[in-house]
């Protein structure tokens, strides 16, 4: 007669702990008698056992497996590759290692120890019984992608996408392509031209015919979830079809309009490069380009500066692209995944005052520098380094406005080498150039420091460590005067400056707040798009959504291409047609939820949504299956499939009927999170640390998603008490699984007291997955906590 | 005493270890007359745990207590009023 399938036991006792620690015979024994259970197997050599334990599953005897004891990583593979060819669901298999589960705890006598290697086993075995098989779950991914920005780390992404065979929608805010690198002279170390590596970008994203290139576009509108992202463009008219235009530069000279300066190309913009480009003396038309010509025509009209019923550029051009009609516009487009890299902006350096920045010619920006020592701005640069009679001298003011509690706290990292490379070309163009360096420590990591060196060795090259406070203009010739103290000559220096260069830090791109707001990014550091910086440092805290380059945080070329490859590798696999995910996607009883929102509230990557009728509705690729919305409902109405509030509940509740396993010792159950308290528990267990020994593990997919109902339900079955483990606050995988498990437990004391417990009978720690011996020692002092408190007044 | 000196000579020492040595207080000091005369030699005693010796600094006698290097300072050191405390602990021994 066909019976239904039951759990296979099966007992492989790598290494003899557990002979060691109890009788095994006797155990076995009592295994076997369990209820559902198929059988024991308990083979002499791993081979034949396991052959014997395929049979079982071929001949439908068995269904799910729980494997008791330890194996060597490969017996673990050969054990798990023997029982998949029989169409065992990996779901359906339970390792349990019972020395590491704190079953077998030193100096317990060996009867005590098998009553709780027992009972370990049946909670186990009472979760086992109620798992279902799962399979991957496949979503709609979209093999498109849309990249906001269009500097040097924008251009990288899209490129190493169109290469991966997506098409790539790049949305730049202004009428140029290249970004702050297409406004540099020259790279560190070697001094090359940025047009040049920029310029051998563009031709190969363009040459894989996948990439579409809108500029003037932002952001204006994003819906959907990853893999089937609904993005917005708007483009601001700009007049000329870029489409058509080659820049041939026939409009600007047939234009009648003679602007004052450069200026107000970039009132749009932060007040970039325009003083050096006004110094430069470059035409200022209503009609023109706003980037390098290297990199592809960016000419705009400035609608606003145009004569009435001129259309002069309109009859000029002979490419026909200029349209003084032209209206705003906007594009849908469909993406599966979005990578930011809206780059950054220098620190508005008119803030240190003390400087006179932008009140004298003479004071000037690092970036405004790159552009004095451009083709163009050389002219200018020898025109203020000329002053007659005197011999020729020039300052750079490291860190203005950086690493300074009143401005940015933080270091850019790239100015001093940035400082160090324009002194270089500055000497090589001016050998009799004396060049100060005013420092308060010098930044050169890797092999920027062989830069460093060739400088310091320049003759006229002096560091000066120290910085000065102010400077002002000085009468007679309108050079800059200056005192700063040097530390290690105890010396003040008086100096006589034609030019300072004041070497200001990098800040996110105004941009990038609205579209964090747009997104729903979570606010980050500074205003820059937060990372997980040792595991995910392309994360954006929203699935699908990938941040490159500055936006993340300040970097230099190198690595904003280095971030780029990484975002676009992230984003990848949700482009691919089908997105794959994890089977534990939260799943909602809508009978017992009653719309209070808190699962929407409480998701760090605001995974949840309302549908038409109020109910929560999940954005499956969104997910990060962290299982916050689990430990969050106040009526238990969401689970983790295989890991639901039910299954817990059932082990709970062996629990509870075998309190008696303790003797006189407290029973402490203890919720901990798999990523990194039940690494260090188990280690601490398995290294023979004295654990009290009515501590039971019970592993959590995250703190967080521990729902207090659970622990309520086991203080009223008699588990003396309830110690929940989480990452260091600032850890969590999930963002905010470990902050909200502490707050949530903290918040129970009410319900404590209703039942009329001590608030103490929970306790929350923070743990490291090195904190072995400190979980030893928290959960020692514990003990003797409750054995001051008593037994649970609920303990059968 | 005034009421804030009160708190500034028996409350605790304004810190020095966030100093960098970056010299921005010397540069826009007026009284600073290097290399015996500056308050960054002041700040740099205290952080070497030499506090005797900054205690005993000629530059606590120069000192107007203008402010200025309070302001500037990047690292949220508060100078002057250090060096206050230092005249304080000079004068009127340690507090208490």
């Amino acid at each position: 007669m066909p019976t239904k399938p039951g759990i296979a036991l099966a007992l492989w006792d790598q290494g003899g702990a557990l002979a060691r620690a109890l009788d095994l015979d006797a155990f076995a024994a009592a295994l076997a008698k369990l209820s559902g259970v198929a059988g024991l197997w308990r083979p002499a050599d791993l081979e034949g056992g396991l052959e014997e334990l395929a049979q079982a599953f071929r001949e439908g005897r068995a269904d799910r497996l729980l494997m008791l004891g330890r194996a060597t990583p490969a017996q673990r593979d050969l054990i798990w590759r023997r029982l998949s060819a029989t169409g065992l669901n990996p779901h359906l298999v339970h390792w349990l290692d019972l020395q590491e589960e704190s079953a077998l705890p030193p100096g317990f006598p060996s009867e005590p120890r098998r009553k709780k290697a027992l009972l370990i086993t049946k909670m186990h075995l009472a979760d086992l019984r109620l798992a279902r098989p799962l399979m991957p779950v496949a979503v709609p991914a979209e093999p498109t992608a849309l990249v906001v920005g269009g500097g040097v780390a924008g251009l990288g992404a899209a490129l190493a996408l169109a290469k991966a065979g997506v098409e790539v929608h790049l949305a730049e805010r202004t009428s140029a392509l290249g970004g702050k690198v297409a406004l540099l002279s020259g790279f560190y170390p070697l001094g090359c031209d940025p047009a040049c590596g920029l310029s051998f970008t563009l031709e190969a994203l363009r040459a894989t015919g996948k990439a579409r290139l809108h500029t003037l576009s932002e952001l204006a509108e994003i819906s959907g979830g990853p893999g089937a992202f609904r993005a917005v463009l708007r483009r601001r008219p700009g007049h000329v079809d870029p489409e058509r235009c080659d820049g041939c530069g026939a409009c600007a000279e047939a234009c009648p309009v003679q602007l004052p300066d450069l200026a107000e190309w970039w009132q749009d913009e932060p007040p970039l490069n325009a003083q050096a480009f006004a110094l430069a003396g470059a035409p200022a038309k209503a009609i023109g380009p706003t980037g390098n010509p290297a990199l592809g025509t960016s000419y705009r009209v400035l609608r606003e500066r145009c004569p009435e019923g001129c259309d002069a550029c309109v009859a000029a051009c002979p490419a026909g692209a200029v349209r003084l009609d032209e209206d705003e516009s906007r594009l849908e487009v469909g993406a599966g995944a979005v990578i930011l890299a809206t780059g950054w902006d220098p620190y508005p350096l008119s803030r240190l005052t003390e400087y006179g920045y932008p009140r004298s010619r003479r004071v000037v920006g690092n970036l405004e520098m790159e552009g004095l020592l451009s083709e163009r701005g050389l002219p200018s640069l020898a025109g203020l380094l000329g002053a007659e009679g005197k011999p020729p001298a020039l300052g750079f003011v490291q860190c203005a406005g950086s690493r300074d509690l009143a401005h940015l706290p933080y270091c850019s990292g790239v100015c001093c080498s940035a400082t160090l490379k324009q002194a270089r070309r500055l000497k090589q163009l001016w050998p009799e150039l004396t060049v100060y360096i005013f420092y308060q420590d010098m930044r050169t990591p890797g092999f920027e420091e062989d830069l460093y060196r060739d400088v310091a060795a320049m003759e006229g090259v002096v560091f000066v460590r120290g910085l000065p406070a102010g400077v002002r203009e000085q009468d007679q010739d309108g050079r800059l005067a200056l005192r700063c103290e040097d530390a290690y000559a105890g010396r003040e220096l008086k100096l006589s400056l034609d030019l300072l260069v004041l070497a200001g830090g990098m800040t996110p791109s105004p941009g990038a707040a609205e579209l964090g707001g747009l997104l729903g990014l979570p606010a980050g550091p500074h205003g820059f798009f937060p990372a997980h910086l040792q595991c995910h440092p392309e994360e954006s805290g929203r699935s699908g959504v990938f941040a490159a380059g500055c936006a993340r945080e300040p970097m230099n070329v190198a690595r904003s291409l280095e971030s780029a490859a990484r975002a676009a590798l992230a984003a990848l696999p949700f482009m691919q047609g089908e997105a794959w995910l994890a089977p534990h996607l939260p799943q909602l009883d809508q009978g017992k939820c009653d719309q209070c929102k808190r699962c929407v509230e409480e998701c760090p990557f605001g995974s949840w949504s309302l549908d038409e009728r109020g109910f929560p509705r999940l954005d499956l690729a969104r997910c990060r299956q962290c299982g916050i919305c689990m430990g969050s409902c106040p009526l238990t109405a969401i689970s983790l499939p295989n890991r639901t509030v039910n299954q817990t509940a059932k082990a709970v509740e062996v629990l509870g009927e075998g309190t008696a396993f303790a003797g006189k010792e407290p029973v402490i159950l203890a919720f901990l999170c798999r990523h990194d308290a039940l690494i260090a528990a188990r280690a601490a267990a398995a290294a023979g640390l004295a654990l009290p020994p009515g501590v039971v593990l019970w592993p959590l997919n995250c703190a967080g998603s521990l729902n207090n109902a659970l622990v309520a339900d086991a203080l009223s079955l008699g588990v003396d008490g309830v110690f929940i483990g989480g990452c260091a606050e600032d850890q969590c995988h999930f963002r905010e699984g470990s902050r909200l498990a502490g707050r949530r437990s903290r918040d129970l004391g009410d319900k404590l007291a209703q039942m009329r417990l001590e608030p103490e009978r929970v306790r929350f720690a923070h743990l490291g997955i090195g904190d072995a011996g400190r979980f030893a020692e928290l959960v020692g002092e514990y003990a003797a906590a409750l054995r001051a408190l008593g037994p649970n007044p609920f303990r059968m | 005493m005034s009421a804030p000196d009160r708190a500034l000579h028996f409350g605790p020492p304004p810190p020095a270890q966030a100093c960098r040595q970056c010299g921005r207080c010397a540069s826009v000091c007026p009284r600073s007359r290097p290399p015996e005369l500056s308050p960054r030699r002041v700040v740099r005693l205290v952080q070497l745990g030499l506090r005797d010796e900054a205690a005993r600094h000629p530059f606590l006698h120069s000192c107007r207590f203008c402010g200025k290097c309070l302001v500037k300072c990047p690292h949220g050191v508060e100078v002057a009023r250090l060096v206050k405390r230092l005249v304080f602990e000079q004068f009127l021994g340690p507090p208490g």
